[in-house]
């Protein structure tokens, strides 16, 4: 991929000079090439989270009785660290950044750019971000183990002395930062750099994705920067911001939340984008209506602001409080509902094309149903008070987070692969691929409603066997089990289409956006000539109007 | 077009004999036998809490079959077939009617479901004031173990384990209300009963509450539901529900020999803190009650309530059972509450009935008082 743009053709062509491939890749500000980065780099997090999330299944998955100090394959303390750093990472380090990847490759390519607003930041974004990264995977070493929540006075220097906590803090401003940064150039480009003709209800919905998503980190990511650098200065220079009675342990759940009940939709609503691409695309139809989904996007985000209360509906927080972020959690169902009917509605009376990336985005849809109803389980007040800190939260979350942002992502890596390596993935290894990680998917969360409600509450280390949760959990594990073999198909799937895949040319799926317009992969400078666009899909519209010319010169000749 | 229509009414009727029965399973197993289970509430929030679940599912239940039905045929039905045109369907951009119907629904739906959670709420809330008759529990976690004090009774213990099993915790009566004020010690707890009640956080620096009555006897486990450290998973523990006379015979084998401090049993964290003059009860207080009180809460003892001595005080009314103050507490005593001229008065209106009302400075002295510690001086 490297060396397309050394020998791209065209005027903008610098004069080719002799660089290695990984010294192009070290300095980049190529928006595809950063985005492909920031892709790799959080799929390997994803692989490392997911080892995690295995280990902690096997620890799991069979009763243990009298367990004092330690039991099964790891030590509690280990356990604690595990579930800590997959939660850090899994949120941090691959739903949140992945998406980043995903919009520096295609945003630019969508609305009509050359590149970014600001490439060099771009640049500065990813190695801020990987960075970050690394120092996180410290606190894996060092033993930071409060939970990726990482609630005082448990976080705190007393009850947390290890310099692993601080290295997550440190991680995460670093993560924080490069959050930031990225999503203030997303804005800019959005707003400055479409093409002619594209005004904002002509964007595709992937960019309206982005957008809202990148208003949604600006305006929150900071919140929590300034909570990170409480808890640091609680912990090292002693501050009282979250200590009680001179402080107050609550505040940081304010804070914390403000953020990361935000931070899910930062995780889904491009995902939502992505979906919104894919199932038009494959069903041959526009999107049902374009400017319900756009609209019910801004909805998410600005009621997506005013629920996190429903994390502390346990808490002392006063009740009229409570009845408010229950009020708005609930309506959150309602936008959240419309895209769902919306999509439905775009494949009925369609033609439907079964590519890996379709299956992926209808397995998303059935799944986040399921995610979105158990949603409205825990912000029924006195329900929740039942299901809360129970492994229903934890099906519940997964539901959303896998089933819905993670199939999002594997549906958008089928679509854009070829794309970005102008060869398209295999389609019966990505068939393999698909089923297995549905089945797994479902076998591992389904059952652990149900233990929710049997009383395993979360971040449990063991449980005997009265209990009666063994069965359950031993589904869950083998489901987990088929799970990591569905993604090591996706890998295989990888390094094999890479090489081997067929060639996919400019316009594989018969898409409708601009991306499509150009060649696979596209040259450094994205398009030849910037393209002018009147309608929502001008991919489709070039196509249509190329093959009506074709038939007049038939029929003419 | 007539056998898609025939095909979708087909599943329509086929999703809802589906989602019958499965509503229909989920409340037959209502029945089942899981130790941890909120299905198997005994307690009376836990109840209510349970019954309010029950609907919430049957609704998902419905919404989800129907909607996982419609996803799944459309998925399916309009799949190309092999020697379908290489042609695109009817492009259809949008229907603002089905938009509006299907923003609507929803909003309906979650309105009902608004109405009944409030309903719930208010059926379950914790009384500003302990009821008559009720028993109040302080429930205090530490790493890793719950330590109960009965203010009422000056009990104040541990949770016990043998071999890492819970066997000997909380004691409460059967058929009477119970109070529970939770706090954490060092980091935030969760105290879980699943039979009896719901969670609530135990975070150091505040206080909790929940209130329920059992109406089951038997031993209920209880586990700690927010995660506290190393020990988590092992902070088990467990209520043991006994009838009115076998608490009695507990309370008089635990109750220490000497009398026990007049202790907080309102729903509240007992904390002191004196301010300004001292201030006597038989000096500064009962002067006030005589020539403003005394008409109705002297001579006749209205609702139940004496205010001629610092018993009566202790006694509180038929309304309101209990004392009338909370020790080092003015904001949390019935008897500032009812004098102060910020509105929400308990017992109904502001006291004395129809005025005029106290003074500013007499209303002080008794929160002062009250703030002192409320002694009988």
């Amino acid at each position: 991929m490297g060396t397309v743009t050394a020998s791209a053709p065209g005027a903008l062509a610098r004069p080719a000079r002799r660089v290695k491939p990984i010294v192009t890749w070290l300095t980049t500000t190529d928006h595809k090439k950063i985005g492909i980065l920031y892709l790799v780099t959080t799929f390997i997090f994803f692989i490392v989270g997911g080892l995690l999330a295995e280990l902690i299944r096997v620890q799991l998955a069979v009763p243990h009785d009298h367990c004092t100090v330690s039991c099964g394959i790891v030590s509690p303390d280990t356990y604690d660290r595990l579930f800590t750093i997959h939660g850090s990472i899994m949120t941090f380090l691959w739903l949140i950044p992945v998406f980043v990847g995903f919009a520096n490759y295609i945003v630019p390519l969508q609305i009509g750019a050359r590149d970014m607003a600001f490439p060099r930041l771009n640049a500065l974004s990813y190695w801020l971000f990987l960075a970050g990264g690394i120092l996180l995977m410290f606190a894996l070493f060092f033993g930071a183990d409060s939970g990726w929540t990482s609630y005082p006075p448990l976080s705190s220097k007393a009850y947390s002395p290890g310099v692993g906590e601080d290295y997550w803090i440190l991680g995460l401003h670093v993560v924080g930062l490069a959050s930031i940064l990225g999503s203030a150039n997303l804005m800019v480009t959005i707003f400055t750099m479409r093409c002619k003709g594209m005004s904002l209800f002509r964007m595709p919905l992937f960019v309206w994705g982005v957008l809202v998503t990148a208003f949604m980190t600006l305006v929150t990511t900071p919140v929590f920067a300034a909570a990170l650098a409480m808890l640091l200065m609680d912990r090292q220079f002693g501050t009282h911001f979250f200590v009680k009675d001179t402080g107050d342990p609550i505040l940081w759940q304010y804070l914390f939340w403000f953020y990361s009940h935000p931070a899910v939709y930062i995780m889904i609503l491009p995902g939502f984008g992505i979906i919104s691409e894919v199932i038009p695309v494959f069903a041959r139809k526009p999107i049902f209506g374009y400017r319900v989904v756009a609209y019910s996007t801004i909805a998410i985000a600005v009621l997506g602001m005013m629920v996190f209360g429903h994390h502390m509906f346990a808490t002392t927080i006063p009740i009229y409080e409570r009845g408010i972020f229950m009020t708005m959690s609930m309506l959150i169902a309602v936008p959240t509902g419309v895209k769902i009917f919306n999509w439905t509605a775009t494949m009925w009376g369609g033609r439907i094309w079964y590519t890996t990336s379709m299956l992926f985005a209808i397995g998303m849809l059935c799944q986040f149903l399921i995610g979105g109803i158990t949603g409205v389980y825990l912000a029924v007040l006195p329900v929740d008070f039942q299901l809360t800190d129970t492994y229903f939260v934890v099906a519940h979350i997964h539901y959303v987070f896998f089933g819905g942002s993670v199939f999002t992502i594997f549906s958008g890596l089928y679509y854009w692969f070829p794309k970005m390596s102008g060869r398209l993935l295999n389609e019966p290894l990505g068939r393999l691929n698909f089923w297995f990680m549905f089945i797994g998917f479902n076998v591992t969360f389904m059952p652990q409603h149900i233990l929710g409600l049997m009383g395993m509450v979360r971040r449990t280390y063991a449980y005997p066997t009265s209990t009666e949760w063994g069965p359950l959990n031993f589904i869950s594990t083998v489901g987990a089990v088929i799970m990591a073999v569905g993604i090591l198909f996706f890998i295989i799937n990888f390094f094999y289409s890479l090489r081997r895949g067929k060639i996919a040319g400019s316009d594989p799926w018969k898409a409708n956006t601009l991306e499509w317009a150009t060649s696979s992969p596209p040259p450094a400078y994205n398009f030849r000539i910037v393209p002018e666009v009147r309608g929502l899909r001008p991919v489709r519209e070039a196509r249509l109007a190329a093959k009506r010319a074709r038939e007049q010169a038939d029929g003419g000749g | 077009m007539a056998m898609r229509e025939h095909g979708f009414r087909r599943v329509r009727a086929a999703a809802l004999y589906l989602s019958g029965a499965l509503s229909l399973a989920v409340l037959l197993s209502g029945c089942d036998s899981y130790p941890f289970s909120p299905i198997k509430p005994v307690g009376s929030v836990a109840k209510q809490d349970d019954n309010l679940y029950e609907i919430v599912t049957v609704m998902a239940l419905v919404v989800g079959v129907l909607v996982l039905g419609l996803i799944v045929f459309s998925a399916i039905r309009f799949g190309r077939r092999k020697g379908d045109p290489d042609e695109e369907p009817r492009q259809v951009h949008g229907n603002t009617a089905l938009e509006i119907t299907w923003t609507f629904i929803p909003i309906v739906i979650v309105s009902l479901l608004f109405a009944l959670a409030v309903q719930t709420l208010q059926a379950t809330s914790v009384p500003l004031t302990a009821p008559k008759g009720s028993i109040t529990i302080n429930v205090i976690g530490h790493q890793w173990v719950w330590e109960y004090q009965y203010p009422q009774y000056g009990i104040d213990y541990f949770q016990q384990y043998s071999a890492a099993v819970p066997v000997d915790g909380m004691h409460i009566p059967i058929d009477r209300q119970v109070i529970l004020n939770i706090t954490g010690a060092d980091v935030q707890h969760g105290w879980w009963v699943p039979a009896l009640a719901g969670k609530n956080e135990a975070i150091p620096g505040h206080w909790n509450h929940q209130e329920f009555e059992a109406d089951k006897l038997g031993t209920y486990y209880a586990v700690c539901s927010y995660y506290c450290g190393v020990d988590h998973f092992d902070m088990l523990a467990n209520v043991v529900v006994q009838t009115q006379a076998n608490f009695a015979q507990w309370l008089a084998k635990n109750r220490p020999v000497a009398t026990p401090t007049p202790a907080p049993t309102a729903a509240g964290a007992p904390t002191a803190a004196p301010t300004g003059p001292a201030v006597s009860f038989k000096a500064d207080l009962q002067p006030i009650f005589t020539a403003h009180c005394a008409a109705c809460h002297i001579s006749t003892q209205l609702g139940g309530l004496s205010l001629a001595d610092y018993a009566g005080l202790q006694k509180g009314g038929t309304l309101v059972a209990g004392p009338v103050f909370k020790a080092g507490n003015h904001a949390q005593s019935l008897l500032w509450k009812m004098v102060q001229p910020g509105g929400n008065y308990p017992g109904g209106n502001r006291m004395p009935l129809g005025g005029p009302y106290l003074t500013a400075a007499q209303i002080q002295t008794i929160a002062s008082w009250l703030d002192q510690g409320a002694k009988n001086n």
